[in-house]
């Protein structure tokens, strides 16, 4: 009996368009993109990562039974946006049904490439000192590392091949008028100065200096790598010294102006008056005269929301994709965090929220 | 033997950056980035500084330290303008922040003609008694975050600055890795005292009801960020030298946070009311207005950028239209500049003009703000302010400034929604076409008010009396009003207990609540000499409205609930005893509440709400993120 041509490849077929079926956040942040392919349409299933969703295990086993609808059972490939995560391994084992040809991670997932262990080795370090100051200690690894998005899970299901994608590459031929290039994230020897760029101190990682600054580098035993952290003795030494410089650096004044957070209750100013005391309200709390303008409390606040904008970009950028429809014509940049829920409208009230969104996109 | 009286000094004197210390270290602008700030004198001016409008306490929670205050009274600093301009000495950095913060209070309170007020402290819960609502300072924080970020906090009525490491690329403009101080730009900290002194007047802009309100908050800050390039002399000429009196090209005089910019890996500077480098050529091009951007730009900070061009282009077109004269007897009569450098006279002639014409924009912006709505404004309100504002004190505009304006705000595409033309007639507010007996009694009452409000010796005293004004208002609504129908037919404000509107918030017996939100004395001159004796009322009232985008995954509503205000900002003219325009946003406007409910979808789920729940109550902390 002749296969029933999936709905994505007829709709694709028709006429060249792109299709996206973007899926409803409760399974997570999940687009199926089918685009015209040199031959069959080519279905990329893109998991956006899962900053702000929790991926309910009912909506994923929905999603991948629609994506083995839509697809006739294989996908060509999982493009992991936001990279590797515990929310791509459930997916993957959702997908049990599903044959997946390739999954695409960003390159700095490769366990192979040294600058991408270096990356994450310096993050793994500002997650454990962001960790200490914000949860209290390491018995909160996991809460602080999932409010972080660095949860890193193995990959569940097995996939044919496993792609880290380097800017500039065309992972896929695809028909003619069609491109589909790798915009990020940038890095590498062929980047040159965008990738030395993605390694400095951020705006989010300017914080975390911050943060180290005043949390001491663990002591080396508790340094020491975890299980499953890879392992760069020699690395870690420079990374040490490059640390030390950015903390001590991180200070914005030399240390002849600063005056310590417990000397300021004691300091008199030139007219005789204890003003960090009369003014600053140390010891009031909550609305007292003083403690509500108080800001030392405040900026641990600020570091959620920091930490926030840290998960947005996890391993330092993430993969993003354009695809162009013919040279110079219409193009879909799709990176992590490219939101389903930006796509999806929500439900009138009284109805059940829609599965999935269809969007085409036509030359 | 008798000692000589010495009269207090108008001013202090305090050097400081005209834009920031980047320019510094370029040769052909340092001479003249280094300005001295005139600052109104203060006479209890304590080591901080600690004023009577401000309070720098510089804590330094990322490095865990604290600066030692600056004392500007010391003689060594007195008799030196102040300390010299430098980014490794904290103590500069206090005096400032707290020059330019001055600056931009007192370019609002001579807009105004009244004491500028920060918003009042409540505490969410519980009843705080008026005495501890009054914040007498703003709070300053020199070096609190450790980001390219600087905002005002309304939780803590305080302004936190940022430092970061610049950007390490492109050498060229700036040094790799140095650190950038926000708290030395003067556009950044006149930027966000306007936040704070904007939210002191309408503490609802900060509600994001329409793409507008919070571009109009940003955009504000920009305006009077820019304007005040005009009102330092050395620079202006200078500029005016450099641009050949063009002040349509580019120019240090139309651009923001030159440092800023450079430093987070633009081009050029953050952000410009009249073009932009090309981050590909590099090159300065002139922006077009483009009226789609308009409809299609929604990003808080882009939006605002077309109401600051918008107005910046009404500027450009009263300074044209002021030196054409001068340009005239300056080319006998041709009005084409000769090649060359330009006589200095003419250069001084032109930049008394520019700054003329800047102030007179400058002032016309925040006089608006009185003839705002209190709630929910667009950038088409805001024209029907400027225009209703300028006509109340210029009724002759025979130098088209108004026109000027209009036409600006036209080429952009931002039209009011109620109008029927842009004729200036048709954008003016409209007052009740019948006196209405109500209104005259309010009139009554609030004369006394504005005679008290002449001899106010002290901000708190002025602000408890308007307190029980507020009270009293609220008491007349209550239990004193005569044609309650009549009121709200005028005002849109609803009064009647039978009101079938839902989720209309109501006192005990079911009246509808109605907040007096602010009391506003203003006196004004006009340049023929008119006298205007007004006082703005703000009524405000709220409902409580199903949020239908808040499901559970299985599509169930939550039964959440978001709020849905409406007001009046009255303007009552005490000299006719009568309601001079009516402002207004109804409560009961089923319209302005799907736009609004439209709006709320587009934005979505924040995503910090959705991973920490609750709000941080920091609306321009994120806001302002490399912005």
């Amino acid at each position: 009996m002749p296969r029933r041509p999936p709905a994505a490849a007829r709709s694709a077929t028709e006429a060249p368009h792109l299709r996206l079926r973007a899926y409803a956040r409760a399974a997570g942040r999940h687009v199926l993109l089918t685009v015209p392919g040199a031959g069959e349409p080519v279905h990329l299933l893109l998991d956006g990562g899962a900053a702000g969703v929790v991926s309910r295990g009912e909506a994923l086993h929905a999603l991948a039974a629609d994506v083995l609808r839509e697809t006739d059972g294989r996908v060509d490939a999982v493009v992991a946006l936001a990279g590797r995560s515990a929310g791509l391994a459930r997916l993957l084992e959702a997908l049990a049904a599903v044959e997946v040809g390739e999954l695409w991670l960003p390159w700095t997932d490769d366990p192979a490439h040294p600058d991408a262990v270096r990356s994450r080795t310096r993050r793994r370090r500002r997650v454990r000192a962001l960790r200490r100051v914000l949860l209290g200690g390491a018995d909160d690894a996991p809460a602080a590392e999932a409010l972080l998005h660095l949860d890193k899970g193995g990959t569940g299901a097995e996939p044919e091949r496993v792609r880290y994608l380097r800017p500039g590459q065309p992972p896929l031929t695809l028909a003619a008028d069609v491109l589909l290039w790798v915009r990020g994230p940038a890095g590498g020897e062929e980047a040159g100065e965008a990738y030395e760029k993605q390694f400095a101190l951020s705006v989010e990682d300017s914080f975390l200096a911050a943060l180290l600054a005043i949390v001491p580098p663990p002591p080396p035993d508790q340094a020491a790598p975890e299980e499953g952290v890879d392992p760069l003795s020699e690395d870690d030494a420079e990374l040490d010294e490059i640390d030390a410089d950015a903390a001590s650096l991180s200070f914005p004044f030399d240390a002849q102006h600063q005056i310590a957070f417990d000397d300021a209750r004691s300091y008199v100013d030139s007219q005789g008056r204890k003003f960090f005391q009369e003014h600053y309200g140390f010891d009031e709390e909550g609305a007292e005269p003083g403690g509500w303008r108080k800001i030392d409390q405040d900026w641990m606040g600020m570091a959620a929301e920091v930490a926030l904008g840290l998960g947005s970009a996890p391993a330092g950028g993430g993969l993003a994709l354009e695809v162009q429809l013919g040279k110079g014509g219409p193009s879909l940049v799709l990176r992590p965090g490219a939101a389903a829920e930006a796509w999806c409208p929500p439900a009138a009230k009284g109805a059940a929220t829609p599965l999935a969104t269809d969007y085409t996109v036509a030359l | 033997m008798r000692t000589p009286t010495i009269s207090r000094p108008p001013f202090r004197r305090l050097r400081g950056y005209a834009f920031d210390p980047s320019l510094s270290t370029q040769l052909e602008t340092a001479v003249v980035n280094e300005t001295v700030f005139r600052v109104r004198w203060e006479e209890n001016l304590a080591p901080g500084p600690v004023g009577e409008y401000l309070e720098v306490v510089d804590f330094d929670p990322p490095s865990n330290c604290f600066y030692a205050p600056v004392d500007l009274n010391a003689p060594q600093v007195l008799a030196q303008d102040g300390l010299a301009p430098s980014e490794g000495n904290p103590q500069f950095h206090q005096q400032m922040v707290y020059a330019v913060a001055m600056t931009t209070i007192r370019n609002f309170e001579r807009a105004l003609g009244r004491w500028a007020m920060w918003a009042p402290f409540y505490e969410e819960g519980t009843r705080t008694r008026w005495e501890d609502q009054y914040v007498p300072r703003l709070r300053v924080y020199p070096h609190a975050l450790r980001e390219a970020n600087a905002y005002y906090s309304p939780q803590k009525k305080a302004l936190l600055f940022g430092y970061f490491p610049a950007d390490p690329g492109d050498a060229g403009s700036h040094f790799p890795g140095g650190t950038v101080f926000t708290c030395l730009s003067h556009d950044i900290v006149a930027h966000e005292t306007t936040h704070a002194l904007l939210d002191g007047m309408h503490q609802r802009f900060m509600e994001p009801t329409h793409p507008d309100t919070l571009a109009f908050h940003e955009a504000f800050a920009d305006i009077v960020a820019l304007f005040q390039h005009f009102s330092f002399p050395e620079v202006l000429r200078h500029q005016i030298a450099k641009t050949r009196g063009d002040l349509a090209s580019q120019s240090l005089l139309g651009e923001l946070a030159q440092q800023f910019g450079t430093a987070t890996g633009q081009y050029g500077a953050l952000r410009s009311a009249i073009g932009e480098v090309d981050p590909v050529t590099k090159q300065w091009k002139p922006a077009e207005p483009d009226p789609a951007d308009y409809r299609r730009v929604t990003e808080p900070h882009l939006r605002g950028a077309i109401l600051v061009a918008a107005v910046f282009d009404g500027f450009l077109a009263i300074y044209r239209s002021r030196v054409a004269d001068l340009l005239r007897i300056a080319t006998a009569g041709t009005g084409v500049l000769p090649a060359g450098a330009l006589h200095p006279d003419l250069v001084s002639r032109l930049a008394g003009e520019a700054a003329k014409a800047a102030q007179h924009v400058l002032n016309m912006c925040v006089r608006a703000l009185d003839y705002c709505p209190p709630v929910d404004i667009t950038f088409g309100d805001y024209l029907r302010a400027l225009v209703t504002a300028d006509w109340d004190i210029v009724r002759d505009d025979d130098k088209g400034y108004r026109v000027a304006v209009i036409e600006a705000f036209r080429r952009r595409g931002i039209f009011p929604r109620d109008v029927r033309t842009l004729s200036e007639d048709a954008l003016r507010w409209q007052g009740p076409l019948e006196r209405c007996k109500d209104f005259e009694v309010l009139a009554d009452v609030l004369r006394g008010y504005l005679e008290k409000a002449q001899y106010f010796r002290t901000r708190k005293e002025a602000f408890l009396t308007t307190q029980r004004m507020q009270q009293e208002i609220n008491r007349w609504i209550n239990d004193e009003m005569q044609e309650p129908e009549r009121f709200t037919q005028v005002t849109r404000i609803v009064v009647d207990p039978a009101s079938p509107l839902a989720g209309l918030r109501r006192r005990t017996g079911g009246r509808p609540k109605v907040e007096v939100s602010s009391v506003r004395p203003a006196r004004r001159i006009g340049p023929d000499g008119d006298f205007m004796n007004q006082v703005i009322v703000t009524l405000m009232q709220t409902r409580d409205v199903p949020d239908e985008t808040a499901l559970d995954w299985d599509g169930t509503g939550t039964g959440a609930t978001y709020l849905f205000r409406g007001g009046a900002a009255l303007i009552l003219d005490l000299d006719r005893r009568e309601l001079r325009y009516a402002i207004r946003k109804g409560i009961d406007s089923e319209n302005r509440l799907r736009r609004q409910q439209k709006y709320r979808e587009s934005r979505g789920v924040p995503l910090r709400a959705a991973l920490l729940g609750g709000s941080h109550g920091e609306p321009f902390a994120l806001l302002h993120r490399g912005f």
